[in-house]
């Protein structure tokens, strides 16, 4: 795609050459296309080293979504639903199992080819919607497209406004972070984590911080985009209100899913 | 958004923390770039200052002795003068104020070559000189001007006496010229003590030197000397050079052609006539009159005149000095061997006495002559058949000696007082010969001319009005020898082969008296001088000895350089302060990049690949760098030229405290820049690696800063245990080491180092505490509880509080330790193996003695002595003062020594010294020993027991040995142990200098000592002594300084005691040690600011725990307690560690007599912990302000 060249640190580079190709080869849309998008988790375990032993997290847990799904996880403190989510988002890895994602095992890829598997494949919404404070809001929400060398800048820049649109941000589009109340900074963040067209939506309470109102409203519009971009939404909550919104919810109990009943 | 948008947002927003980033470098980059800038003020300053002191000459040429010649002056622009040294006194009636060690120049003006207008009231002195007197144009002063002498000074012929060997002069001042002309700063050598120049009228000064120079002086009712000693130019070194040689005649190298009755007669018509016997008489020797006269009718014909001189008469070359130079006679022989004329050298000499049994004869001429029928002398004794041998004798045949009728093969012996003064006396010495024969009074014995004129001997009609300038009793003539005198004059008494006499009498002057040649025709005695004088000329211009054109420009520049670089030296000192000021920089970007974990977390959960992350890290980091590093430079300015300020206030030396100028160039302006500018990156990129091998997920979490005391810390893993013992024991072995050392400065860095190591040891134990994270007690109740928690805080974040703690704590233990290597005089320095060599006091004069001083004995001194009390008018009691002196006297032993004129070298001279001045010490130094010796190339026992004697080596010719003091070799001469220097001599000729000796602590740290005898090797025009080394009784050093201020009033002695000298010396070294302190002190206040920073930081990110704390109930005061404990707790920790480790290295210092300059460290330290306090207390105040509601909502 034909874009405005931007300024970029690694152009020329031997190694940035070999990145571009994998980029072009992973975003290609035969390459889309001819695969069936899904999230496919097998077994996957997670134990952490501790100076008192070992501490199993996740012990096999398997899962398995498809564009449109909308997975609600709930369980108590320390149950495991956080690193769950981290290895579903490729920023941890698991001690055993394995990771399909739209028909990539990310577990394979180096660091360079994983970074870019997460910018253009995942969005992640956190409890703390983590917003540069430096920047405004559709700066904000742009930050992932910076290091993008196939998008168009004015076509990412258009797609951030209508993001912000939907998200109901429109007139606040050069404000700052500390001028928004909560609700507005997580609804900043949802946008942030659409602006590329991911399959994988993962949220980490993304309601934990706001008011039952404002839970409401950001829980609606989650599942909304997540109808809209057909992404596959994983959103770990404590919130039974926000989990009964979504059309599939599991437990997370010793280290294991545990379908729970509508 | 672009990358180039997030920079600058980035850098907006964090402003404040790159603002400190910032701030780091631009200390670090101003202490590098100012280092950089001292050493160029150091340079340029020593090239401004050495243009301005050679004043536009670039050639000069300066002999001890006077001379005629000049560069062409259609080829070259010269000046010649009169350059000569001595001493000052104001003569008003109450203002007696002396000056020594002054210039005096006659004929040359530096101005005419600055371009500045020329010097026209004449005497005129630089105004600090005038200060110095006390004058006024108008006023009176009196000049002592040492006088160069014709005939060496301290051979046998030569004039020694003060009176005969000064110039006085009682002037009226008519001018006082400003300081910054150049006729006030013109100097011959580089040095930094402003030139003591006067200028004198060259009439008058010609004039009053006529007398001592007659042979260079013109004739008639006002004689005037037509010769100079000093020629400058401007031009290149080579084409002057050849210019002057071209123009070099017989009598600018001393020689003459001797005066000879027959061929220089007085009046040249008589000799074509004939003349009566008794006009003959007077023109001739009387004896060699009669002899002339073969028909013995009364008269003298032209034919008999003729005839004697064809068959006896030959032409002699001599020289001014009374001896002729090896070089000169080998030159002459060799042209005179060219032109196929016989020539042979004589040496006739004074001896005291011929002796055979009880019979002698008093005060003879002797002759040493190559005794061959052949050649000039054609002497033929009664029994001469043979050869005459190297140990026979002949005797004069003469009726009235009182050695006739001795048997051939009887002893005779010769007394003669030696060729040259042994460290200033007559030595006498006496020969034994056999007597192989009488030789008749007749032909070619009759030869008066065979001795050259001596003024005040062979100018005298009787011998009891010889006034010989060695020790002379004319009551030992008798009248036999005034009648020999009367009827043969000079013709000498006995005679001994030339090789004989040369192995007797030979000196470092010459081995001749005069080369005589045979004419081939006695009409063509001008014909040939004009040939041979030709010849010789063209040999000598070749060598030219002591003509060598000095090269003043190239050697001003090449001083320039300087001996010890500043900016290295400063670099060296300020490396502390610049590695803190990085270390500053690594912290507060580590901080900051701590409390940007999240965002960096956030970009790579976004897809950010890490090397972009980091990449925008570095950019803004380059960014601050870079205006960190422009400021930098701004702050170098300041930082050097207050550098230069302190060098001036604290300089030891005051001439030089001016000479620092600062000097901007572009070139360390660039690579302090630069250098900075990549190491800040490289320290920041450094910061970011750590963050780098973080995953998103911590970094998300915001604790990247407390991920050290996460789950995984392991702290049995490191075996500290293993590893503080072996530091600690290393520390052992490094002291005890040094406890045999002999060296001071070694000893003391093997106790520094020992010192560091327990230092090291120190602080890892000090960070195995804090990352041991079980508490071993409980917290408790009231003050001490907060305490102990505030303490317990310190160890939350190990590594800031390591990195804090050790900073302070090594800044601690150098300042503190590097007071070891400040300097003083040992307790054992007045002690004869001490530094001072068992000599409390120096006496250096601006006029030489020719004399020594050896002891109480001296009776010049004695004398002066008892003058002075008499013009005191003291008259009553002269002989009780005097009385009271001589004991005095007779505990003081005075060693004199030779000293050349050259460079300063020891450390308190700023310009790189190329040809140190050199001492010359006398046999009985060398025989005494003493000095405190570090290394020698001593190889045998006694050698070693007395490496001096080492001075006295002279395997090589061009080797001379000479011993040096360490900092001198080391520093300013760059020298070891059996180094070689390479220097010119008198002549010009290169002379290897070999250290054979190296001294700790001694008062010859501004010159290198050789032996007498090396001296005069090296220097056989330098005469005297200007050097005296005084031993006496430490209690009566007061009085001795009064004795011999008196007793050596006219010589301009300045005393100078060695302590002084020696701390003078070291007080160099002090001040870098100072400056290095001082330095160390930016340090640690940096070192403190690092501490607020870390406790700014910890406090912000403890805020909502303080407000937590504050809503338990904590009052205001238990917070600053709480916080404030943390912060002096690792001040202390940091203090401690470093005081009991510099403890450890100062032992040394302290056995030997040193002391803590305790008010100076506490004041610095004194500093620090309030630095850290007020910054600890200022943002405890700012946490606790901070609204705690808000606070705790917004964790």
């Amino acid at each position: 795609m034909a874009g405005r060249e931007e300024f970029h640190p690694l152009r020329l580079t031997p190694t940035h050459r070999r990145y571009n190709f994998m980029q072009r080869l992973l975003s290609s849309n035969q390459y889309r296309v001819a695969r069936n998008m899904t999230l496919i988790a097998e077994d996957l375990h997670k134990v952490f080293a501790t100076r008192h032993g070992s501490l199993t997290v996740l012990r096999g847990i398997s899962l398995s979504l498809t564009r449109g799904d909308a997975l609600a996880i709930m369980g108590p403190s320390g149950s495991g639903k956080s690193t769950l989510l981290h290895i579903l988002g490729t920023l941890d890895r698991p001690t055993r199992g394995r990771l399909i994602v739209d028909d990539i095992d990310p577990l394979s890829l180096s660091e360079r080819e994983l970074a870019d598997f997460r910018n253009t494949r995942i969005g992640f919404i956190f409890q703390d919607h983590h917003l540069l404070p430096q920047l405004t809001v559709l700066e904000n929400v742009l930050i992932p497209t910076v290091v993008q060398q196939t998008a168009s800048l004015n076509a990412t820049e258009s797609w951030a406004r209508q993001l912000l649109e939907r998200v109901g941000l429109s007139g606040r589009l050069d404000h700052r972070p500390a001028e928004l109340s909560g609700g507005e900074r997580q609804r900043v963040a949802i946008a942030r984590a659409l602006v590329n067209h991911p399959l994988l939506l993962l949220a980490d309470e993304p309601t934990g911080n706001l008011d039952r109102a404002n839970a409401r409203v950001i829980t609606r519009l989650l599942l909304d985009l997540n109808q809209q971009e057909q992404t596959i939404l994983v959103a770990v909550t404590h919130s039974a209100e926000m989990a009964a919104a979504f059309p599939r919810r599991l437990e997370m109990r010793d280290g294991q899913l545990i379908e729970m009943e509508r | 958004m672009t990358f180039r948008q997030l920079l600058i947002r980035n850098l907006q927003f964090y402003a404040r923390m790159h603002f400190a980033v910032a701030m780091g470098v631009a200390v670090a980059c101003a202490v590098l770039t100012g280092a950089l800038l001292v050493g160029d003020a150091q340079r340029a300053s020593l090239r401004w200052q050495a243009d301005r002191q050679r004043s536009g000459v670039d050639v000069a040429l300066h002999r001890p002795r006077f001379f005629q010649a000049t560069p062409d002056p259609q080829q070259v622009n010269f000046y010649r003068g009169i350059y000569l040294t001595g001493s000052l006194q104001s003569a008003g009636p109450t203002n007696r104020r002396r000056v020594g060690q002054v210039a005096f120049i006659a004929g040359w003006d530096p101005s005419t070559l600055d371009g500045e207008p020329t010097l026209t009231a004449l005497p005129a002195m630089p105004r600090s000189l005038a200060g110095q007197l006390g004058l006024n144009v108008g006023d009176e002063f009196i000049a002592r001007i040492a006088v160069p002498s014709t005939i060496p000074r301290e051979s046998l012929l030569g004039r020694r006496d003060l009176e005969q060997t000064t110039l006085e002069l009682t002037l009226r001042l008519a001018d006082i010229l400003d300081d910054d002309r150049s006729a006030s700063r013109w100097r011959l050598q580089p040095g930094f003590e402003p030139p003591r120049n006067v200028y004198l009228p060259d009439e008058l000064l010609r004039q009053r030197l006529a007398p001592y120079v007659p042979h260079l002086s013109t004739t008639g009712p006002n004689p005037q000397m037509t010769g100079h000693n000093l020629i400058v130019a401007q031009g290149d070194r080579q084409t002057i050079d050849a210019s002057l040689r071209q123009r070099l005649k017989l009598i600018d190298f001393d020689l003459k052609w001797g005066r000879h009755p027959y061929f220089d007669p007085p009046d040249r018509e008589a000799l074509t006539r004939s003349i009566s016997l008794a006009e003959a008489r007077r023109q001739f020797v009387p004896k060699v009159a009669e002899a002339m006269d073969v028909n013995q009718d009364g008269n003298l014909e032209a034919q008999e005149m003729r005839h004697w001189y064809e068959k006896y008469g030959y032409l002699s070359l001599e020289s001014h000095t009374g001896i002729l130079d090896r070089e000169l006679t080998e030159t002459s022989l060799r042209v005179a061997e060219q032109l196929g004329i016989r020539a042979s050298p004589t040496l006739v000499y004074v001896a005291n006495e011929i002796r055979s049994g009880d019979r002698s004869i008093p005060y003879s001429l002797v002759a040493a002559v190559e005794v061959d029928r052949r050649g000039p002398s054609g002497l033929a004794w009664r029994a001469g058949e043979s050869q005459l041998a190297d140990d026979e004798i002949i005797l004069i045949d003469w009726p009235d000696s009182p050695l006739g009728q001795l048997r051939p093969g009887a002893p005779v012996e010769l007394r003669f007082f030696r060729p040259e003064l042994e460290d200033g006396r007559f030595v006498e010495q006496s020969a034994t010969f056999r007597f192989a024969g009488y030789l008749p009074l007749k032909g070619a014995a009759l030869n008066p001319e065979l001795a050259p004129s001596f003024p005040g001997v062979t100018d005298r009609l009787s011998v009891r009005d010889w006034q010989p300038p060695f020790p002379y009793d004319n009551s030992r003539m008798k009248p036999v020898d005034e009648t020999y005198w009367r009827q043969y004059r000079t013709i000498p008494k006995a005679y001994i082969t030339l090789s004989a006499g040369r192995q007797l009498w030979a000196s470092r002057h010459g081995d001749a008296t005069s080369v005589r040649f045979a004419l081939p025709r006695v009409d063509h005695a001008d014909e040939f001088r004009a040939l041979f004088e030709n010849r010789l000329l063209t040999e000598l211009r070749q060598t030219a000895p002591g003509f060598q054109v000095d090269d003043v420009k190239s050697r001003f520049n090449n001083a320039s350089v300087g001996g010890q670089d500043f900016g290295l030296l400063f670099l060296g000192f300020s490396i502390y302060l610049i590695v803190s000021a990085l270390l500053l920089v690594a912290m507060i970007s580590r901080l900051n990049l701590e409390r940007r974990a999240w965002e960096i977390g956030l970009l790579q959960a976004t897809g950010w690949p890490l090397q972009f992350v980091r990449a925008v890290l570095l950019m803004e980091g380059l960014v601050v760098t870079l205006v960190g590093g422009f400021l930098g430079l701004v702050a170098a300015v300041l930082y050097a030229e207050s550098m230069l300020e302190l060098l001036r206030q604290i300089w030891p030396d005051a001439s030089t405290r001016s000479a620092l100028i600062l000097d901007l160039r572009m070139t360390s302006l660039t690579v302090g820049f630069f250098a900075i500018a990549i190491a800040g990156l490289a320290t920041i990129r450094w910061a970011t690696t750590d963050l780098a091998r973080r995953s998103p997920i911590q970094l998300l979490s915001g604790v990247a800063g407390t991920i050290e005391t996460g789950p995984n810390r392991r702290p049995g893993h490191f075996p500290i245990r293993g590893v503080v013992a072996g530091i600690v024991v290393s520390g052992v072995i490094l002291v005890a080491l040094a406890s045999f050392l002999r060296d001071p400065m070694l000893r003391a860095g093997f106790f520094f180092a020992g010192g560091f190591a327990w230092l090291t040891g120190l602080i890892l134990v000090f960070g195995a505490w804090l990352r041991q994270d079980q508490p071993t007690s409980r917290l408790g109740r009231g003050w001490s509880a907060i305490i102990r928690m505030g303490i317990r805080n310190a160890r939350r974040y190990p590594n800031r509080s390591l990195s804090v703690t050790g900073l302070l704590a090594v800044a601690t233990f150098l300042l503190m330790a590097v007071e070891s290597f400040r300097r003083q005089p040992g307790l054992d320095f007045h002690e004869v193996d001490g530094g001072s060599g068992g000599f409390p006091l120096i006496v250096e004069t601006s006029l030489p003695a020719t004399t020594e001083w050896p002891t109480a004995e001296a009776d010049e001194i004695v004398e002066r002595l008892q003058q002075a009390f008499q013009r005191r008018r003291d008259a009553g009691t002269p002989d009780e003062k005097l009385a009271a002196v001589r004991p005095v006297l007779q505990q003081t032993v005075i060693f004199s020594l030779r000293k050349s004129t050259g460079e300063d070298a020891s450390c308190l001279n700023l310009y790189q010294a190329r040809r140190p001045r050199i001492l010359g010490v006398p046999e009985r130094l060398i025989q005494r020993g003493g000095f405190r010796f570090l290394r020698s190339l001593a190889t045998t026992p006694a050698e070693r027991a007395n490496p001096w004697l080492l001075l006295q080596t002279d395997d090589e010719p061009d080797v001379i040995p000479v011993i040096g003091e360490q900092n001198t070799l080391t520093w300013m001469l760059k020298l070891g142990l059996g180094d070689e220097l390479v220097v010119p001599d008198e002549s010009g000729r290169d002379v290897r200098l070999r250290v054979v000796g190296v001294l700790k602590d001694s008062p010859f740290q501004s010159e290198l000592v050789t032996s007498s005898q090396h001296f005069r090797r090296l220097f056989p025009n330098r005469e005297g002594f200007n050097y005296h080394l005084v031993a006496c009784p430490a209690g009566s050093v007061e009085t001795v300084v009064d004795l011999l201020s008196e007793g050596l009033a006219p010589y301009e002695p300045e005393f100078i005691r060695t302590a002084d000298r020696v701390a003078n010396y070291m007080a160099v070294e002090n001040t870098y040690l100072t400056t290095f302190q001082l330095l160390g002190g930016i340090g640690f206040v940096l070192g403190a600011f690092g501490l607020a920073v870390v406790m700014l930081r910890s406090i912000l990110e403890r805020r909502a725990e303080l407000a937590l704390l504050r809503a338990v109930g904590y009052r205001q005061g238990k917070l600053r307690i709480l916080v404030l404990s943390e912060n002096v707790w690792l001040l202390l920790c940091g203090l401690t560690i470093g005081i009991a480790a510099a403890l450890m290295s100062l032992l040394p210092h302290l056995t030997f007599g040193g002391a803590i300059p305790w008010d100076r460290l506490a004041a610095t330290l004194g500093l620090v912990v309030l630095t850290a306090l007020v910054s600890g207390w200022l943002t405890v105040q700012s946490a606790l302000q901070l609204p705690l509601v808000s606070t705790l909502r917004n964790k």
